[in-house]
């Protein structure tokens, strides 16, 4: 166990990876440590946070990581006795055993690949912003006859090659070992976890981060967010108990609660250039179109009044802004119809201009 | 260049010996520290023993540096046979290191593990091939598992049964290297082991992934010459189809081969197409799929 107490200057370069992990689970965190072996970003440490009882040898925990330590892996270990789920502590105290300029995390049940920190950190030094996060598959993992886990398929939900703070407002694609923060900077520096949450503490506390910097964004596939097919993650996906699967359901369902309190107090003055932006883009989409209409002939009449409806709409909802997100999409998925609308009139009206 | 004569007598002794099977090709030492090290630092119980064999097919061009690296690591006590040549490709390399380490063995059975120089072994990946390995008497071909990103082919989740082994960490017991003549001088580079793996299921043996082993081998990282490897990719596949008795994967690869080849290449591999003694029916023995192109077995995902 090590003390936390001084605050030093995070040591120029150096990756620290905080891994959280609980008592029975040094099989899945061996294929973690594994992966951080094989990094080819030097140099790199690994904090352990260990919540459960500190006895015996810690389930085996103690010599897993004195046999990376023995590889070269520099491993620091911090215990939290506590009982209940502190999940959201424990990456706070990570963060304070931590030395690196930079900070990553890591779930105990995750992978990485080799280039991962490279292109994390390449992507914060080239952009100057504080952070930056990776493309992440998702590996649906089943267990062989011999306990071992194997890969059954792949899936990419959270691919996002062009970061938006408006698809990030709207739910996380950014799982927590895909980014990495630069404690360089003064927004990096602050970064905590809210420790009243027990779910979604890093969508938590990315919505915060991203409110004060847009992320630099690697577009490579370097690491694996592994699903246990059996429902044994804390994610609702494979649980097939009907407790519990109520009991997480319960747990997420209050996560969510807290998480639309952060939404209302983020400063989202970053965030509304994007909003903007969206909105100008759609407002230009539905006037060419109308304009094509119009060319047309024949819904003019109909067309002008639609546009001034839509822009009576839009700046309704710039003023209750920066709560109008949700809204936006609403209002988008509605212009969306309009132009699909819009356009289908175009194709009918051009397939009567050629007499079909 | 052999250093066979040279070998430690203690190199050869334990219950199971291993012989961690390297070809080099043009290798930078950085590359092949960590795949080095990880072997240096296998966890190994006292019936096991780890040896190296060494091939050099750009001539000996990596061996001052590799000479370093193993003092560095501590392994120059365990090179059992150190060779250097021509670059005659993978399996011919393969089947040269065996037959300098069988001329040094004499009765004494071992197992051949072919190592990817770019891959990092588990520290716990050799022992639980070892005893993987002997709890199906050593008989079959055993491969360990990929990672982080496995190798798409299917394994049976209960007895581990493959329809091939990837070459990357594959461990072939001497004596099923022997009888099945090791990998074929047909093959430059890929798809030998597929050869390999069908005849061994020919002949009644089987192919395993040893879920337990596992071994680093990052593909996103690797530099990559595309047209060359394309080139040998459709070659191997050429031959392989050929060998057996699939005539239309044949000609869809020589169609393909017709663009990159020259006339004279491409009449020459005509010649050989020919030739060739076809090892199976265009069933391929119901151990060969084209189905599933270069996957040779339909894939997880």
């Amino acid at each position: 166990m090590i003390a936390l107490a001084t605050f030093t200057l995070p040591v120029s370069g150096l990756v620290s990876v905080v891994i959280r992990t609980v008592p029975g689970r040094t099989s899945y965190l061996d294929a973690a440590l594994f992966s951080l072996q094989c990094q080819d970003y030097k140099p790199l440490e690994v904090v352990v946070v260990y919540q459960g009882p500190a006895g015996a040898d810690y389930g085996g925990l103690l010599d897993l990581l004195e046999e990376y330590r023995v590889l070269g892996l520099d491993i620091r270990l911090v215990v939290n006795p506590a009982n209940e789920d502190q999940r959201s502590r424990n990456l706070n105290l990570g963060l304070m055993a931590a030395s690196g300029q930079y900070v990553a995390f890591l779930d105990d049940d995750d992978v990485v690949y080799a280039r991962h920190y490279v292109n994390l950190v390449e992507a914060i030094k080239t952009s100057g912003s504080a952070w930056s996060y990776g493309n992440t598959y998702q590996a649906n993992m089943k267990f062989a006859a011999d306990g071992s886990l194997y890969v059954a398929s792949y899936s990419r939900p959270f691919e996002k090659h062009a970061y938006s703070f408006i698809d990030h407002y709207l739910g996380n694609f950014i799982p927590i070992h895909s980014f990495c923060v630069d404690r360089a900077t003064e927004i990096g520096a602050a970064l905590t976890f809210d420790e009243s949450m027990i779910r979604h503490e890093d969508y938590d506390a990315l919505l915060r981060l991203s409110s004060q910097s847009k992320p630099a964004v690697s577009t490579e596939f370097t690491c694996e967010y592994r699903i246990r097919l059996d429902g044994s993650n804390t994610v609702l996906a494979g649980t097939s108990d009907v407790g519990d699967f109520k009991n997480k359901s319960k747990s997420w369902a209050v996560a969510q609660l807290q998480l639309e309190r952060t939404r209302d107090r983020l400063d989202t003055s970053l965030w509304n250039r994007e909003v903007f932006a969206e909105i100008a883009r759609l407002r230009g989409e539905v006037h060419r179109l109308s304009l094509l209409v119009n060319d047309y002939g024949g819904v003019q009449c109909e067309s002008k009044p639609l546009r001034y409806r839509l822009s009576d709409k839009i700046n309704s909802a710039l003023k209750r802004l920066p709560l109008a997100h949700k809204g936006m999409r609403r209002l988008g998925t509605r212009m969306d119809r309009v132009l699909e609308s819009l356009r289908r009139q175009i194709v009918a009206r051009r397939h009567r201009s050629a007499g079909v | 260049m052999s250093t066979a004569a040279d070998a430690p007598a203690g190199a050869i002794s334990g219950r199971h010996l291993v012989v961690a099977s390297v070809v080099l090709y043009r290798t930078p030492m950085e590359l092949l520290r960590p795949c080095l090290q990880s072997l240096a630092r296998q966890h190994l119980s006292g019936d096991v023993r780890l040896a190296l064999a060494i091939m050099d097919n750009d001539g000996g061009s990596s061996l001052p540096g590799l000479d370093v690296l193993l003092e560095d690591l501590g392994l120059s006590g365990k090179v059992l046979v150190c060779l250097a040549g021509e670059n005659v490709g993978f399996g011919r390399a393969h089947n040269a290191l065996f037959k300098a380490c069988g001329s040094l063995m004499g009765n004494r059975a071992w197992l051949h593990l072919c190592v990817n120089p770019d891959s990092v072994y588990h520290h716990r990946a050799i022992g639980a091939m070892v005893d993987f390995a002997s709890s199906r008497d050593f008989q079959g071909l055993f491969e360990a598992r990929q990672f982080p990103r496995e190798h798409p082919k299917p394994y049976d989740e209960q007895d581990f049964r493959t329809p091939w082994c990837s070459g990357c960490a594959l461990m072939v017991p001497s004596a099923v290297y022997e009888s099945l003549g090791g990998f074929s001088d047909d093959f430059f580079m890929y798809c030998e082991d597929v050869d390999l793996s069908w005849r061994a299921r020919l002949a009644g043996l089987d192919c395993y992934v040893v879920p337990a082993a596992i071994v680093h081998h990052d593909v996103t990282r690797k530099e990559r010459d595309d047209a060359f490897e394309r080139k040998h990719m459709l070659l191997s596949g050429f031959r392989l189809a050929r060998r057996f008795g699939n005539m239309a994967f044949a000609g869809a690869m020589a169609d393909m081969l017709r663009q990159l080849l020259d006339p004279e290449e491409m009449r020459s591999l005509e010649r050989w197409g020919c030739g060739v003694e076809v090892l199976h029916d265009n069933t391929g023995g119901g151990v060969a799929d084209f189905s599933q192109g270069f996957n040779f077995a339909k894939a997880r995902w």
